[in-house]
């Protein structure tokens, strides 16, 4: 019998309790944009990094900072550019000298070597440099020299990409998107919105946030999400909507045998079924629906979905082509 | 799981419902359309009795409705899916029901929340039950269009059962000429002509043979009638002559009484009974006297002279006469002993021409049945060639322009060209009536008759009218595949006047009839006939 058939690690209650919670802190700073939290919370209790993509000055970097504050979690940001090296990210050997007058190398950490890493505008990075990171998400390690030294637990990057000024920019390569657990689409505001956030930034008062969870609570909730039941209707349900993004595939529409070069890879129905789950405790459930792995579709399989040319020159982008999925399988 | 399964029982009921209802709609589809294609198959090949075969499609559309019904029972997975999916359930009642035996305290909670969810779904969300209207209509169109066809005439069906009921009627009339031939084989008796018997019988074979093999009902009428035609070949109107000089000696003897018996015997036309009295007759002349041979003599030479219709018997009887006057006993023996014999011959003639006529009247039985399938063979032609032609068959039918074919017996009117087959007693007289394009339509009695024609004929007729004189042909002509050509109504070339024929006719008709083995009263029939004519 397992050690949860006898405790929960977390109630589902309390689960919801404090991603309420979480929303609420945020939503001091961050004007609408409930979605974008909702799923930058279910990426962080998936313990999945998120590629999020929008217009400078949409609040990115304010959300990123203001979960780390919220969540109780240490904070860094790199500014990606050009001249960036793989050092300055994960660190590196300086000379120090001690009391006695001894000089020795000593690790200085770099920004990676926190819970929650901003890296904004990541494809302004040479792919050297992309690739030390990616590499680092991925293993949750930094290797400096002969050293492997682990991440903090947890770590989540969210990596931040400007759909505009493309030029001198370094597009992430296929293999390295996969590796993010969503990609999200910060939308630009509604006038309500953009007037409440001019409001709230020009005045006096600035918004306290308060930590209403840490790293503990976080991994319990994680473990909760990954304890909750799939049917194995619903399971199918998943394999059928991420082969349905294979071209190749009997399942696949039209659009997507049309525009789609390469389909999702496995990691992608791992970000369905694990994005479903948290997203059915929060909706007050303890299944998985199919509901749930359609409302994840798109943040988690837009990233895996590598377009053709024909695509490109019919202006079909892939949340197009995941929409056309979703009506072919409803 | 006691609310999860109450609520999974009441909507598999409905399930089960709701396919029962769509299942039963795409069997009827079927068996509609199963029997619209029976109906359009049965165009070009034909089933009689249809009722089987669409019964059968009934129950392949319906059972296979019921069929996939029963494939189709839902599983309590499937009515678990189907519940979510109808009632907003969100896989709650699926994962419940997945993982019902697992401990898990979260899997607990998920059941209790599944049955929360029981207790408050509400069933309206399943919606009214389908009715599978699209398939009710093409059941409705597929079924009106088969009653449609099945209620059209179907002339590959028509042409079937006239095929069936020719071959009915072409057995049984084989099997009737085969017992005649068995009949006719085991009644041969000494003193006919056995060569004539055994004619006779294979005559009667031949003909069971052919109308066996006939490919429709005129070839076998054809058949029947050639055959009759042959048989009465073997009729011989000199045994009725003979018969009457028997009798009429016999009258002569019956005056004498050592010659009584015989007398009696031969005027009575009992001609077997004859023969033996003159062979009695012969061997008593030994123990006669003088007196009385003289007197005997003096009978059998006013027998002799009334016995003028049978020259044998009369030179018989004159022969014995002349004997016992000169004394010559042993001579007059051996002349009785002639005329015994050739009563005895006139005797076994007599019932072998009996014989033939039960073959004859045996084989016009026979072709009745295939008379009227014949007609029904003309009717079925010439409904479909309009003016072209026709055939017919029956009593006294005759047709207008153009060609024509019977068979039978009987007479053909109209203009133009005709086929006819058959002969016999068949006479008739009609009047025909031109109308239109000159077809005419006789009407006549008689033993058959038939003809048929229309269309490709020249001239007009001119109605005839009824003061008119009518023609009818001065004789009968038939053949095995004749032409008569006649002239219609008003045309008088190779006819003769109506009134001219009728008695000869009448006559015809009576010695034909006058026969022992045909009924009085069938002879009365025929007089009567004629007398209704104005004969």
């Amino acid at each position: 019998m397992r050690a949860a058939e006898l405790s929960p690690a977390m109630e589902p209650e309390r689960f919801q309790e404090i991603a309420r919670a979480i929303e609420e802190e945020l939503g001091k700073l961050i004007v609408g944009q409930q979605e974008l939290v909702r799923s930058v919370l279910i990426a962080l209790v998936a313990g999945g990094h998120v590629l999020l993509e929008g217009q400078p000055g949409l609040g990115k970097t304010v959300l990123v900072r203001s979960l780390a504050r919220v969540l109780d979690l240490s904070f860094s940001r790199v500014q990606f550019t050009p001249d960036l090296m793989p050092a300055d990210v994960t660190g590196t050997h300086i000379v120090t000298e001690e009391e006695s007058g001894r000089r020795r190398f000593e690790f200085q950490p770099g920004p990676i070597f926190a819970n929650l890493l901003l890296a904004d505008e990541i494809n302004r990075a040479t792919p050297k440099t992309q690739s030390a990171l990616l590499e680092a998400m991925q293993e949750r390690q930094v290797t400096v020299g002969e050293r492997t030294r682990p991440l903090p637990r947890p770590f989540f990057v969210l990596a931040t990409q400007n759909p505009i000024e493309l030029e001198g920019t370094y597009p992430l390569p296929e293999a390295q998107l996969d590796r993010f657990f969503y990609k999200l689409l910060v939308p630009f505001p509604g006038p309500t919105e953009l007037a409440e956030i001019a409001r709230r930034t020009t005045g006096a008062v600035e918004a306290e946030l308060a930590v209403v969870a840490g790293a503990e609570e976080l991994a319990q909730m994680a473990a909760l999400a990954r304890e909750v039941p799939v049917a194995e209707a619903v399971m199918e349900a998943a394999v059928n909507l991420l082969l349905a993004t294979h071209p190749e595939r009997p399942e696949a529409p039209e659009e997507v045998r049309r525009y789609v070069r390469w389909g999702a890879s496995p990691r992608g129905l791992q970000s369905l079924v694990l994005a479903g789950r948290i997203r059915a405790l929060l909706e007050g459930r303890y299944n998985l629906a199919i509901e749930d792995l359609r409302a994840v579709a798109l943040p988690a399989l837009r990233h895996r979905i590598f377009l053709n040319f024909e695509a490109d020159a019919a202006g079909v982008d892939a949340d197009q082509v995941v929409t056309a999925i979703l009506e072919a399988t409803s | 799981m006691t609310r999860i399964q109450a609520l999974l029982r009441q909507v598999r009921q409905r399930l089960v419902r709701d396919r029962a209802l769509a299942r039963g709609g795409q069997g009827a589809a079927l068996a509609a359309l199963l029997a619209l294609a029976f109906e359009l198959l049965q165009r070009r090949w034909p089933v009689d009795p249809a009722w089987p075969a669409l019964v059968a499609c009934a129950v392949a559309g319906l059972g296979l409705g019921l069929v996939g019904w029963l494939r189709s029972w839902p599983s309590w997975e499937e009515v678990a899916r189907v519940a979510d999916r109808r009632l907003g359930g969100r896989e709650r009642l699926t994962t419940a029901l997945q993982f019902a035996g697992e401990a898990g305290w979260l899997y607990a909670r998920q059941r209790a929340d599944a049955a929360a969810f029981a207790d408050r779904a509400d069933l309206a969300g399943l919606g009214p039950a389908p009715v599978p209207v699209r398939w009710l209509a093409v059941a409705l169109a597929a079924a009106a269009a088969a009653v449609t066809l099945a209620l059209l005439p179907n002339p590959a069906l028509q042409q079937l059962r006239l095929q069936r009921s020719f071959q009915t009627a072409q057995t049984q009339a084989a099997g009737q000429v085969d017992a005649l031939a068995k009949q006719a084989a085991g009644q041969a008796r000494p003193g006919e002509n056995p060569a004539q018997r055994q004619a006779l019988v294979r005559q009667l074979q031949q003909t069971a043979q052919a109308v066996r093999q006939a490919p429709d009902a005129r070839s076998a009428v054809a058949a029947l009638s050639q055959a009759q035609d042959a048989i009465r070949q073997l009729q011989d109107p000199g045994v009725a002559e003979k018969k009457g000089a028997a009798a009429a000696a016999g009258q002569q003897l019956a005056q004498n009484p050592p010659s009584a018996a015989a007398g009696h015997a031969l005027a009575g036309q009992d001609l077997k009974g004859g023969a033996d009295g003159l062979r009695q007759l012969a061997n008593s002349l030994p123990g006669m006297g003088q007196q009385q041979r003289q007197q005997l003599a003096q009978s059998l030479s006013q027998a002799a002279a009334a016995a003028g219709g049978d020259p044998k018997l009369q030179q018989s009887l004159q022969q014995a006469a002349d004997a016992l006057q000169r004394g010559d006993v042993r001579g007059a023996q051996q002349a009785l002993q002639q005329a015994a014999q050739e009563v005895q011959a006139t005797g076994a003639q007599d019932q072998f021409q009996g014989d033939v006529n039960q073959a004859i009247n045996g084989l016009q039985q026979a072709k009745q049945p295939l008379e009227q399938q014949s007609q029904g063979q003309g009717q079925g032609q010439g409904q479909g060639q309009g003016q072209g032609q026709g055939q017919g068959q029956g009593q006294g039918q005759g047709q207008g322009q153009g060609q024509g074919q019977g068979q039978g017996q009987g007479q053909g009117q109209g203009q133009g060209q005709g086929q006819g087959q058959g002969q016999g007693q068949g006479q008739g007289q009609g009047q025909g009536q031109g109308q239109g394009q000159g077809q005419g339509q006789g009407q006549g009695q008689g033993t058959g008759g038939s003809g048929a024609g229309n269309g490709a004929g020249g001239s007009r007729a001119r109605p005839a009218a009824g003061t008119e004189p009518v023609y009818v042909p001065g004789q009968a002509q038939s053949s095995d595949q004749g032409v008569n050509q006649g002239s219609g109504p008003g045309q008088a070339q190779d006819l003769v006047p109506y009134g001219q024929v009728l008695s000869q006719y009448e006559q015809q008709a009576i010695a034909d009839v006058g026969r022992t083995d045909i009924p009085e009263q069938e002879q009365q029939l025929v007089q009567q006939y004629f007398s209704g004519l104005g004969g």
